[in-house]
């Protein structure tokens, strides 16, 4: 092996140009490869950071739904799909609150809301003079964080206000944030304080309902760039209210097989084409008491009452980030042992489609990867030839002399192993300092994809041992892969090329 | 008995559509620890002979047999196996590693086989060639650094290296000034006695022709001459 090692580190040496040349290539790729990595990592790592940080906490709780739940309502085809409510609320609640590494728990609910100008009020059922009056302003749409006064800011401890106060326990109203709080100004032609109105109607699948409440406090953007600007926070009863939950809500009636057999019928004709439906009495509506029969309402009032337990989620704040995986593992099998219908995931779970960015990036940075492979590959490829080519007397005395085919095949294995690893780490130096440079420079993003790619305001690439280890294993793979051609002709070639000068 | 025997060996090559016949129906026997000269023109059929005889070339029909032992269906490995262990090859182009120095040119053949010498026994054989071969002042040297003819003694030590049973040598003075080629021959025929290996060597030079104890003589591709130590030989083999 030693020996092996030698030739082949001296033909490197010996044909120098093709090696610098591949070595280039390869160096170029690693440099592509980690930096690329790295500021995948940074966006990822500032998503993670922020999310888990200001809105997401380490663990959501949600029901069951069709399509994939998160803080931003399920995601589904016609995207009305109702955010299911949380069954079995404090049993969870209190499991979760006694399990190790849980810090922090908290409940909240989520709802689309739509700000309302006060001409507009009275007209709000009519759908279509809303839709209408949504176009141009995208502040006059909200996503609302119900939350649970209590515990919020315990999961949450560095949510801030720059105006006013958060809630007290029982007090309704809105926070903003300044942004938004601008952007309602202009749509509303009016300027706002704290104590002002907001007249909102809810627009979830559950049906119309318009609240009135105040702005308690302006809150400080925590995530800008991967947030949407229209987050608001509010009291968990108006987030209830508008969003429909009611305590009749998840109430089914329960009908028989005829009165389903009714709904079912396509012929209208022949529900009323019964010579007995309809008889002929003796009128004597003045005996009617209307009064008694529909007079009583308390079974509607009831099931239309706010549901004062009903959450969509429990956020969880665990000690250590990196326990998440294994409390999200503990609670889903709480939930399949004890049968409720729940489920636990990750920030990412809970960003929604706020933290598909960062696969997106993953993705297209793997796509990139590829075509990259691809190209050295075939650089490689094509130079490994041209050298077999020029060596052909070399090899061809190498068999002559008693060399087997394995012999020949292992020296360019040693030898693209070798490119590949002393090429890949000078790549990897090299990522080290353009990366120090880059972060040196304190490259600011300036627009939001810019800053949805840096993962913040300041482009903040990280190299990790993982990125280097994967870079390195690829580029050796490519090198190995390169080699097989190459390898396949100078098996090829016979002894006797050995006496053959070209 | 014969170390090396060939029967009715021919050897035809394809120039384009034309048929080229090197060697046309050739048999003949060497006697192990002989020093044969095979000469012969250019066009003769020399360096197709020992290319068939080295186990690099195969014969288009007739037999090479190698001690006692039928090449012509031998699987590559098999063949690649002999090579190393029974042949050692003289080129006239040198064809030494340029990467590598003296020593380790000579130490070569012993890295690419399956059996494998005590590091300790290794380098004394090796300093012992190279002392053999007159090189010892240049073994850290590399082949672009030594004249034609310490490249030759290097290619001489390294065919030696694995202690094959025979020494092919395809012009090995051709590349070589009269002097040299002549030092060259003395020093392979100082071998062939010491070691008992069997030397064969491909020429067209006289004057080295006659140090040979076997000579075969070559004209278009066919034997004309056959004779050992004065006394002419048999096609077959005793």
């Amino acid at each position: 092996m030693r020996g092996l090692l030698r030739i082949a580190f001296r033909n490197l040496f010996e044909h120098r140009a093709k090696s610098i040349i591949i070595g280039i290539l390869l160096s170029l790729g690693v440099v592509i490869l980690v930096l690329g990595s790295a500021v995948h990592n940074g966006m990822a790592n500032g998503i993670e950071r922020s999310f888990t940080k200001n809105y997401t906490a380490d663990i959501i709780i949600t029901g069951i739904a069709e399509g994939p739940v998160s803080l931003f309502g399920v995601a589904s085809a016609g995207g009305l799909a109702k955010t299911p409510t949380l069954p079995e609320y404090e049993k969870i609640l209190t499991y979760a609150s006694s399990m190790k590494h849980v810090a922090a728990v908290t409940g909240m609910a989520s709802t689309f809301g739509i700000a309302q100008k006060e001409e507009q009020t009275a007209n709000a059922e009519n759908q279509e003079q809303t839709d209408d009056t949504m176009e141009g302003n995208p502040f006059q749409i909200f996503y609302l964080f119900g939350v649970d006064t209590l515990q919020y800011r315990n999961v949450f401890p560095d949510f801030s206000l720059r105006e006013g106060n958060f809630f007290e326990p029982g007090m309704r109203g809105i926070i903003l944030n300044a942004k938004q709080k601008e952007g309602l100004e202009k749509y509303l032609k009016k300027s706002l304080a704290i104590g002002n109105e907001l007249v909102i109607q809810g627009a979830s699948s559950g049906g119309v309902k318009i609240v009135r409440i105040p702005i308690i406090g302006i809150y400080e953007i925590k995530a800008e760039g991967y947030t949407p600007d229209q987050l608001a926070y509010c009291d968990i009863d108006t987030v209830r209210i508008l969003d429909n939950m009611t305590i009749g809500a998840n109430i089914e009636v329960q009908l028989s097989s005829e009165q389903k057999a009714i709904f079912e019928t396509t012929n209208y004709d022949d529900l009323f084409s019964d010579s007995n439906t309809f008889i002929t009495t003796n009128s004597n509506t003045g005996s009617v008491d209307y009064e008694n029969i529909l007079g009583d309402t308390s079974l509607r009032e009831e099931l239309n009452k706010v549901d004062t337990g009903a959450w969509h989620f429990i956020l969880i704040r665990t000690d250590k980030p990196d326990v998440a995986p294994a409390v999200i593992k503990e609670l889903n099998t709480f939930f399949k042992d004890n049968n409720i219908a729940a489920q636990a995931g990750d920030w990412k779970a809970a960003a929604g489609e706020f933290a598909q960015s960062v696969d997106i990036f993953g993705t297209v940075l793997f796509v990139g990867i590829i075509i990259l492979a691809f190209v050295v590959v075939v650089i490689i490829m094509n130079t490994l030839v041209v050298s077999v080519i020029e060596r052909t007397t070399e090899i061809g005395t190498i068999r002559a002399l008693g060399a087997s085919r394995s012999f020949v095949r292992r020296l360019f294995f040693t030898e693209t192993l070798l490119l590949s690893l002393i090429f890949g780490s000078i790549g990897i130096v090299l990522s080290y300092i353009v990366n120090t440079i880059i972060r040196s420079l304190n490259i600011k993003a300036g627009n939001r994809i810019l800053e949805l790619l840096f993962g913040g305001p300041v482009l903040s690439p990280i190299i990790t041992g993982g990125t280097v280890a994967t870079a390195l294993i690829i580029i050796v793979l490519v090198g190995i892969v390169a080699h097989f051609y190459p390898v396949s002709v100078a098996l090829r070639i016979e002894p006797i090329r050995a006496i053959q000068t070209d | 008995m014969p170390i090396i025997s060939l029967e009715n060996v021919k050897k035809t090559y394809y120039l384009g559509k034309v048929e080229v016949e090197a060697v046309k129906g050739v048999s003949f026997c060497i006697e192990k620890g002989d020093f044969i000269s095979i000469a012969g023109p250019s066009g003769s059929g020399k360096t197709t002979i020992l290319n068939m005889i080295g186990l690099i070339d195969k014969p288009t029909s007739g037999e090479v047999i190698i001690d006692d032992k039928p090449t012509s269906k031998l699987s590559d490995r098999e063949l690649t196996k002999m090579r190393h262990q029974v042949l050692g090859f003289i080129f006239q182009s040198f064809n030494l590693i340029p990467v590598l120095n003296v020593w380790e040119n000579i130490e070569f053949p012993l890295l690419i086989g399956e059996t494998r010498i005590a590091p300790q026994e290794k380098k004394e054989w090796i300093d012992h060639l190279i002392e053999e071969v007159g090189l010892t002042e240049w073994k850290k040297h590399k082949p672009n650094e030594l004249s034609g003819g310490q490249r030759q003694r290097v290619a001489i030590a390294r065919a030696l290296v694995t202690r094959p049973y025979i020494v092919l040598a395809d012009e090995p003075t051709a590349n070589l000034d009269s002097k040299t080629g002549e030092q060259i021959i003395e020093l392979m025929k100082k071998i062939n006695s010491e070691l008992d290996t069997t030397f064969i060597f491909s020429t067209h030079d006289a004057k080295i022709v006659s140090i040979a104890d076997h000579i075969i003589r070559l004209k278009d591709g066919e034997v004309i001459e056959n004779v050992r130590k004065g006394e002419p030989q048999p096609a077959e083999c005793r």
